[in-house]
Parts: C-alpha cells; sequence; structure tokens
C-alpha cells in the first residue's frame, strides 16, 4: 500500500454538524476529522444520513448547525464551485450532449487553463481510468462500467483534495462492482487524494476503505479501521450491522482492564473473558451482552465443553456449513463448521465458547 | 460569499420568473374576459357600445330563439364529442392493441393530420365534398342515381356534425392512445385467463384504466365542437346554424358586440351547464349499473368451461377475426382522415373550375393565379411575421415560468399552471371576441397587433407544456455536478441546462409556429382589415366557390406540413437522448435491494 493517511494532517472536519429537514433531524451532532490520503467510508443503511453528510461536504446543503472545516479554515458558506473537492454522482450525472473527452475537460475548460495543458490533463486523466481509446465517444453510448471511469476521470481531473464518492458503484452489477472496488482502491493508492466514499454495502466498506464510519440515524455509531469495526464492535448496532453476529446474555463479574471484563454466561460454569470497546465504562453486576462470530464459535458431541443446545438446521455455504443451534437456556445461535464435520438435525451438540474473542456490546442510544 | 443553498433559497422566490406569464394572461386574457362580460350589461347604439347599463342583452340571449340555439349547439356538441370519443377510442385501441410496432406509427400520421393537417382546410374539404356541387353530389349524379344534388348532404345539421366529427377526431385519438399506452397488454391477457369474453375485459379492464384519457377526450372535443363557428359558418348554413356562428356574426357584420357578448357568455354558460349535466348524469348510470350488478344473479361466474380442443379453434379463430378487424378499423379510420385533405389536393391541380367529378385535367394556373394576387402574397407575409412574434414572445414569457415551476414547493404552482394552460381552455371564439372587445373599449383598432398578442397567449401553453416535460426529464444532478466542477450557477445554466432542452425548444418554437399559422378561429377577430392566411382564405371560401381556394389551401398545408415535419424529427431526437439517460437509474433501482 503506497499511500498511508497521514495522521498529523487533519484535511476535512466535520465539527459538531447538524441537518434537519423540516421536522425530520438526518445528522445530529456530527464531528469528525478526515485525515490526508485518507480512503474513509460512511457506511449505513438508506437514510441514516450519509449521503446528506456528503451533500453538505460538497456544498450542496447547508447544515443546520456546525462547520465545515478544510485545512482548518471553515468552508461551511462555500458555494460548491469554490470548494476544493469534486464528486462522483451515484448515476453518474454525466453530461448527455458532450462527448466522453468534453465531460472531462468541463472543469479544466473553467478554470481557464491553455488548450494544451487541458488536452494533456484529460488524456492523462482517461488513461488512468483506462477510456484513452474512446475519448470522442458520446456518453450515451457506453456502459454502465465505463460511464462510472468517465464519471471519475471527470472528477479527479480537477486534482481535488478530496474525492466525493455517493454509491458510486450502485448501479453496477455484482462482477463488475467487484472490479471497480479494486480500481477505485488502486487509483486512491496511486495518487494520494482523500476518498470520503458512501454506502450502504458493509462487505465494499470494508474491502476498500481505511477507516470506516458506521452511521445510523445522523450519528457516528463507531469510527475505526475494518478491523477495529469487524473485531471490536462498539455496541449491539454495529455487531448486528457488521457482518454476522450471535449475541448472548451474560453478567459483568470482574473487570480485568477498561477494555477487558469477566463475563458470566448462563450455561457456563467459568467465567470468560471478554474484550469491550465502548464508550462509557462497565459496571460490576451489570447484565449485557457478548457478541461472538459464527466463525469463532465451535461444535462438538453432547458431551463437549460450552452451551448445550440442539441443531436446527444445516446450510452449506462453500468450504463451511452453517449450523443454527437452540440453545438449552434458550434463544439460538448460528456457528460454523468445516463441512466435513456433519451433524444430524435435532441433534444435541455443545457450542465451545472460547476466551477472548467474545465482545461485550450495549445498546447505544 | 452566498452559499450553494442560500442562492436555491433566494430561488425559492424564482416564483417572480413565472411573473411575467402571469401578468401577461392577466393582462391579455382574464382583463379582455372581464371587458366582454362588461360589454354584455352594456347597450350598443350604432355600432357603439355605450355606457349605459342594460339586461337587454341576456333578454335577447335567453330569448326562446337564443336558447333553443343554444341547446342545439350543445346538443349537436354532445354528440359530436360522443361520437368523436366513441370512434376515437376504437381507432384508438385497435391500433394499440392489434397493429404491434405499426401502432405508434399509426398514430404518429393521426398527429401530423391534427397539427398539419391544417383547420381550415380539414373544414373546407368537408365543404367540397359534401356541397350541392360537391364530390358526392356530381359522383350520385354523374352516375345517374339522382337527378337532382341531394340537399340533406349540405347546409344542415348532418353535414356539421360529420364535418365536426372528422376535424377533432384526432384530438379523441391521441390522448386515448396516450391513456391506452398505460394499459399493460398483460391485464387483458390476465383478464382472458380469468374467463372473461372480449366485452367484459374491455369494459372491465381496459375501460376502468384509460378512464381519464376518455374522460378528456370527451370534454376536450366537446367544448371544442360547442364552441366552433367556423364548421356551421362553411357546412351548416341557414338550417345548420350554432351558437357561436350567430354570436361571431355579432362581432362582425352585424357589428352588435354586446348582443354578442352576451351570447357568448351564454354559451360559456351552456357549456359548464353541459359539463355539469354530463357529470351527474354518468354519476346516475353508475349508480344505476351498480344497483343492477348488485341485484342481477350471479350466474356468470361458475360459467362451465367449453371442451379444450374446441375451445382452442375458436380462440384461434378469434384472434385472427380480431387482427382483421383491427387493421379494418385502423384502415378506415386512416381513410377518413387523410382523403378528404387528399381530395382538396388533387382539385387544387384539377383544371375545371368546380371541385367535382369527374376530374378535367391537370393544371397549375390555380398556383400561379393564387400567388399573383397581392393580397394573398401580404396575408402569407403577415402571418409568417406573426408566426415569429409569437414564437419569440411566447418563449420569453413561459420559459421563465417554466423553471419557476420546476420548483415543487413554489407556492401557488398549481394556479401558476393553471393560468399558463388557460390560453387553450378557453374557447378560441371566447378569446377572440374578448380581445376584440377589450380593443374596442381602448379604441384600438384590430390588427396585426392584436393577432400577435393572442397568438402569444396561445403559444404559451405548449412552451410550458413541452419545456416543463423536458425540465422534469433532466436529473437535477447534471446541475450539481456542473456546479462541482466549478460552474458559476449562470455558467451550469448556460452550458449544461440551456443545450439539454434546446431541441425541446425549437419543438416548442415549431408547434406555435404552426399553431399561429393555422390559427383562423381567433385570428378571424383580431386582424381587422388586414387578415393573416387562413382568414384571407376564409374569405375567399366565404364568397363562394373559387377554384383558386384549393391552391391556398394547400399552399398552406405545405408550409404547415413542412413545419410539424421538422418538428417531429425535432422530437425524435429527444426521445432518444431521454431512453439512453434514463438507463443507469433504471438498473441503479433494481440494485436497491442487494447486500447487508
Amino acid at each position: 500500500m503506497n499511500s498511508v493517511p497521514d495522521k498529523r494532517n487533519v484535511v476535512l472536519s466535520f465539527s459538531g454538524v447538524s441537518k434537519s429537514f423540516g421536522d425530520t433531524r438526518v445528522i445530529d451532532d456530527f464531528s469528525l476529522d478526515i485525515f490526508d490520503g485518507e480512503f474513509i467510508t460512511l457506511l449505513g443503511s438508506s437514510g441514516c444520513g450519509k449521503t446528506t453528510l456528503l451533500r453538505i461536504a460538497a456544498g450542496f446543503e447547508d447544515p443546520s448547525g456546525g462547520e465545515i472545516l478544510v485545512d482548518g479554515e471553515p468552508i461551511t458558506k462555500m458555494p460548491p464551485d469554490k470548494r476544493p473537492s469534486n464528486m462522483v454522482f451515484q448515476n453518474y450525472a454525466l453530461f448527455p450532449h458532450m462527448t466522453v473527452a468534453e465531460n472531462v475537460a468541463y472543469g479544466p475548460r473553467l478554470h481557464g487553463l491553455g488548450k494544451q495543458e487541458i488536452e494533456d490533463k484529460v488524456r492523462s486523466a482517461l488513461e488512468m481510468v483506462d477510456l484513452d481509446g474512446r475519448s470522442e465517444l458520446s456518453v450515451l453510448s457506453l456502459s454502465g462500467g465505463q460511464r462510472q471511469r468517465v464519471a471519475i476521470a471527470r472528477a479527479l481531473v480537477n486534482e481535488p483534495r478530496i474525492l466525493l464518492l455517493d454509491e458510486p458503484l450502485g448501479a453496477l452489477d455484482l462482477k463488475l462492482r467487484r472490479h471497480m472496488q479494486m480500481e477505485l482502491r488502486k487509483i486512491q493508492e496511486n495518487i494520494g487524494t482523500t476518498f470520503i466514499y458512501v454506502t450502504h454495502d458493509q462487505e465494499e466498506a470494508l474491502t476498500m476503505s481505511h477507516r470506516i464510519v458506521v452511521m445510523e440515524e445522523g450519528r457516528a455509531m463507531q469510527i475505526g479501521t475494518p478491523d477495529e469495526v469487524y473485531a471490536r464492535p462498539a455496541n449491539t448496532f454495529v455487531a448486528r450491522f457488521i457482518g454476522e453476529s450471535n449475541l448472548l446474555p451474560g453478567r459483568v463479574v470482574d473487570a480485568i482492564d477498561g477494555e477487558t471484563y469477566r463475563v458470566h454466561m448462563d450455561g457456563q460454569e467459568d467465567s470468560l473473558r471478554c474484550g469491550y470497546f465502548g464508550r462509557e465504562s462497565m459496571q460490576i453486576g451489570e447484565e449485557t451482552q457478548v457478541c461472538f462470530r459464527p466463525e469463532e464459535l465451535r461444535i462438538e458431541p453432547a458431551d463437549g465443553h460450552g452451551l448445550r443446545g440442539r441443531v436446527l438446521s444445516r446450510t452449506l455455504n462453500g468450504p463451511q456449513a452453517r449450523y443454527e443451534i437452540s440453545l438449552e437456556t434458550g434463544g439460538s445461535l448460528q456457528a460454523n463448521t468445516p463441512r466435513g464435520e456433519v451433524y444430524r438435525t435435532e441433534q444435541t451438540v455443545t457450542v465451545n465458547v472460547p476466551a477472548d474473542v467474545g465482545v461485550i456490546v450495549r445498546d447505544e442510544i | 460569499m452566498a452559499s450553494y443553498s442560500a442562492t436555491l433559497k433566494t430561488s425559492r422566490k424564482r416564483g417572480l420568473l413565472a411573473l411575467p406569464m402571469i401578468g401577461y394572461i392577466a393582462l391579455f386574457l382574464v382583463g379582455p374576459v372581464l371587458v366582454l362580460a362588461a360589454y354584455s350589461l352594456l347597450e350598443s347604439e350604432y355600432f357603439q357600445v355605450t355606457g349605459t347599463f342594460t339586461l337587454a342583452n341576456y333578454q335577447y340571449a335567453f330569448g326562446s330563439e337564443a336558447i333553443s340555439l343554444l341547446l342545439k349547439t350543445l346538443g349537436i356538441g354532445a354528440l359530436a364529442a360522443v361520437l368523436c370519443t366513441t370512434l376515437g377510442f376504437t381507432f384508438a385501441y385497435a391500433a394499440r392493441f392489434f397493429l404491434g410496432r405499426w401502432g405508434t406509427r399509426v398514430i404518429v400520421v393521426v398527429a401530423f393530420m391534427l397539427l398539419g393537417g391544417s383547420y381550415l382546410v380539414r373544414v373546407f374539404a368537408w365543404s367540397s365534398i359534401l356541397g350541392t356541387e360537391g364530390i358526392v353530389n356530381t359522383a350520385l349524379m354523374g352516375i345517374g342515381i339522382i337527378n337532382s344534388p341531394l340537399q340533406f348532404l349540405f347546409f344542415g345539421y348532418f353535414a356539421v356534425i360529420v364535418t365536426l366529427v372528422y376535424v377533432y377526431l384526432p384530438f379523441a385519438i391521441l390522448p386515448i392512445y396516450a391513456g391506452l399506452q398505460g394499459v399493460d397488454e398483460e391485464t387483458l391477457e390476465a383478464s382472458r385467463d380469468l374467463g372473461a369474453g372480449f366485452w367484459r375485459t374491455l369494459t372491465r379492464v381496459v375501460v376502468p384504466q384509460s378512464r381519464s384519457a376518455i374522460a378528456s377526450a370527451f370534454a376536450f372535443t366537446y367544448i371544442l365542437c360547442c364552441a366552433d363557428y367556423i364548421t356551421p359558418r362553411l357546412v351548416g348554413g341557414i338550417k345548420g346554424q350554432m351558437l357561436g356562428n350567430v354570436a361571431s356574426l355579432q362581432f362582425g357584420g352585424a357589428a352588435n358586440y354586446s348582443r354578442g357578448a352576451a351570447l357568448a357568455v351564454t354559451l360559456v354558460l351552456g357549456i359548464v351547464a353541459g359539463f355539469v349535466v354530463i357529470y351527474l348524469a354518468s354519476r346516475l348510470f353508475e349508480a344505476a349499473g351498480r344497483l343492477l350488478h348488485a341485484r342481477a344473479p350471479r350466474r356468470e361466474s361458475p360459467r362451465p368451461r367449453r371442451g379444450s380442443s374446441r375451445k382452442m379453434v375458436s380462440q384461434h379463430a378469434e384472434r385472427l377475426i380480431s387482427k382483421i378487424a383491427g387493421r379494418v378499423i385502423v384502415l378506415v379510420g386512416l381513410v377518413f382522415l387523410l382523403v378528404p385533405a387528399i381530395l382538396v389536393i388533387v382539385f387544387s391541380f384539377n383544371s375545371a373550375p368546380i371541385s367535382g367529378l369527374p376530374l378535367k385535367g391537370l393544371t397549375t394556373h390555380w398556383y400561379s393565379d393564387v400567388v399573383a394576387i397581392p393580397a394573398f402574397r401580404d396575408a402569407f407575409v403577415r402571418s409568417l411575421s406573426i408566426a415569429l412574434i409569437a414564437v419569440i414572445g411566447s418563449i420569453a414569457i413561459a420559459l421563465p415560468a417554466a423553471f419557476a415551476l420546476r420548483d415543487p414547493r413554489l407556492k401557488f404552482g398549481r394556479f401558476i399552471a393553471g393560468a399558463g394552460y388557460a390560453p387553450i381552455i378557453i374557447p378560441g371564439i371566447v378569446f377572440g371576441v374578448s380581445l376584440l372587445s377589450a380593443a374596442d373599449a381602448m379604441g384600438v383598432d384590430p390588427g396585426i397587433s392584436l393577432t400577435a398578442i393572442a397568438h402569444i397567449a396561445m403559444g404559451i401553453p405548449l412552451v410550458l407544456f413541452i419545456v416543463r416535460a423536458r425540465l422534469v426529464s433532466l436529473d437535477s444532478a447534471l446541475v450539481e455536478a456542473a456546479r462541482d466542477l466549478g460552474a458559476s450557477g449562470r455558467k451550469a445554466f448556460t452550458s449544461i441546462v440551456l443545450p439539454l432542452i434546446a431541441v425541446s425548444l425549437g419543438t416548442a418554437a415549431l408547434l406555435v409556429a404552426a399553431f399561429s399559422l393555422d390559427d383562423v378561429i381567433v385570428a378571424n377577430f383580431t386582424t381587422g382589415t388586414s387578415p393573416t392566411l387562413p382568414v384571407w382564405i376564409l374569405g375567399l371560401i366565404k364568397r363562394g366557390i373559387d377554384p383558386r381556394v384549393n391552391a391556398a389551401a394547400v399552399l398552406m398545408l405545405a408550409v404547415l406540413s413542412l413545419i410539424i415535419g421538422l418538428a417531429f424529427l425535432f422530437t425524435r431526437l429527444t426521445n432518444r437522448d431521454e431512453v439512453k439517460i434514463g438507463t443507469p437509474t433504471a438498473t441503479g433501482t433494481n440494485s436497491q435491494g442487494r447486500s447487508q
């Protein structure tokens, strides 16, 4: 990886940004520092405010409160044509009456560059997205993936400090989307421009980003690297939203340090060491939930050590099989096993719950 | 430094852009109509409207003579509208469901007839078909079936109704076809699959889905037929009078504006009352139908199925029959729509001075005759200049308004749109006599300016409609993209929005020009002593049989067809654009449900 975000250098800041449409509060006191050269993803389901946040950064929406800063200078009142950012729109918003080259040249022409310089820039921007042979075509004759590339070239040709991408791969089919994820990541590494990427697709977020902002109801539920939000969810929402999770009830019995607690879980004799990465500290004796990923749990025969339960179903998922287990203590969970280990439906099994992998999560309001 | 959304907010005051249009409609449509209403309450003396209040005009207008004429007019209008709607539905249905890809092409021909076929030429065509020395009579006498001309063919309500149906049928076909396009063919198949026959499918599945299109086709043709005064004048004669005709004469030779105004007002009131009656009747009819339906014994649902082999045969035959029937209907309809206009063209080259059969010989001297008349050339030039003014004026007024109306949060948006569309809803005769009355009240002579004012007003709804439709299809992200790439608001408009609506604007301009060139109903009142081309031709027709009329009519047809042909080419350009721009959005919505 060539470009590593420079943590000493904050490019863009959201500082206490709020946004309401009528009575509906879409963004609620949102703060975030984005570093130079970072690929950061705003991840959330539709209506979580991620696109609004991006549009506020681009200057298409005014925040109801708070400031947007670039290099420490407020730009909240700056119109979009003056901002150091460019946007890749969800449906590309290519100008249908222009050729590929004219679309890309639109920005440079407005900035009053010389003819030769514009030509050079357009050519290298199109080379970057592998479209240099198609510059004279009408954008209407391009496929979805090609339109996508034109949109990227059209934005990047202006050498923005920040590139804003609003679900840019949403309109592509799965295969092309995968391919474009790699391409985008490669482009970002090569040019080192800060990317702010909006998506509802967690897999996309996990594969592409340096950091992910998991959003819900206009707030950041967790900000962290893909590994952090996956392995160390800060609350129930993130645990449920990212990947698949089993949330098992338990009680906090001992504090080891601020990030490690012992939890006693129903149906277990010994208490278990679990991590905790939430905002507020845990109280001893508190009833809580512990998050386990299906691949962290192991199914063993009935005489094994762990939670006892009964097999409800098995679904094959490539090299692994997914079991749904109904627990004797109530509730159910999902666990993965290698394909070869087969248990019958209704068979009694134990689910081995290892120490040091569970994460305590609480509902965060 | 004003932020982008702040400029949007001030643009919520974009309502100001609609102000010229509101002002224009208030000044040149609402104002004149008020003058007309005032005139209807004033005395006329020695061809002059005085300041004295009187109800005498209404005593006349509500007198037994005028009222019986009003009732006849409304009856004829309703009958013609019913015929237009049913025939139009039959034609549109056949074109939509039995013709495959050819359906749209047929409809393009119908639209071309409507827009490029010239109203006046179409009315005139029937006067030359039905007249005592017209094609039907001369042909029948030539073969020896009759000895003297059949009088009922001409100068009577029969001729009026036939001509009205002919002239206004395309106005019914087009909206109904558009409505039927929204009816999914699979719903018809589903209905048949569930056991409904052809009629049941038609009345329970097709008609309910296209109800609003049928209703608007009826309403439109009803207003147009009731308010037509050229048709009864040219083919109705003494026995085929309609109220509009009598009212219009008060603004012509009789020069009793007050009485004419009162008649025009009662005509409008009558049309409105007719709508109320028709509406109530249809509600009653529906209620009665529901009652009958509720009482009817339900014997039909468990109808025994016929043997499958027999059913397949009958279905095959039925499909063949409906295919043939559909083609026959469309063919007959096209012949009905096209042949009269073609006859005018044919007779313009006939050396005999009478438009009768058999044809004598081929000549072009009617054309040279007509072109040689200075008044014809004057009228032609006048028409072209008025059309040009109408194009410029209506675009200048309606284009900003279309942008104002783009904002869904615009206050009084519906009212503003309504004002813009008013000139197309108000019957032409009422608009014409209102403008004439207003000019009279101001002491202004009618002429080119008054006609240009009228045609600008009539062009506004066209421009507004076409440009708004285009703006709706424009992705608002395009302007945002331009702003994002560094364009100022003004630059984004000139470099993105304007080029993208240019084709629509061109189409609108051509349509306005065609409407202006073709208009005789309004211009007949507003041109005074300087007639436009159709008004001049109308004068020639009124003076009696004159073979030069055919030639003049064909020349006008040629100009109109040229303009409309261009307009059609233009719309094909926009359609191609829109379809392709639409595709990524369409696939975008497909992938919504994925992931997580």
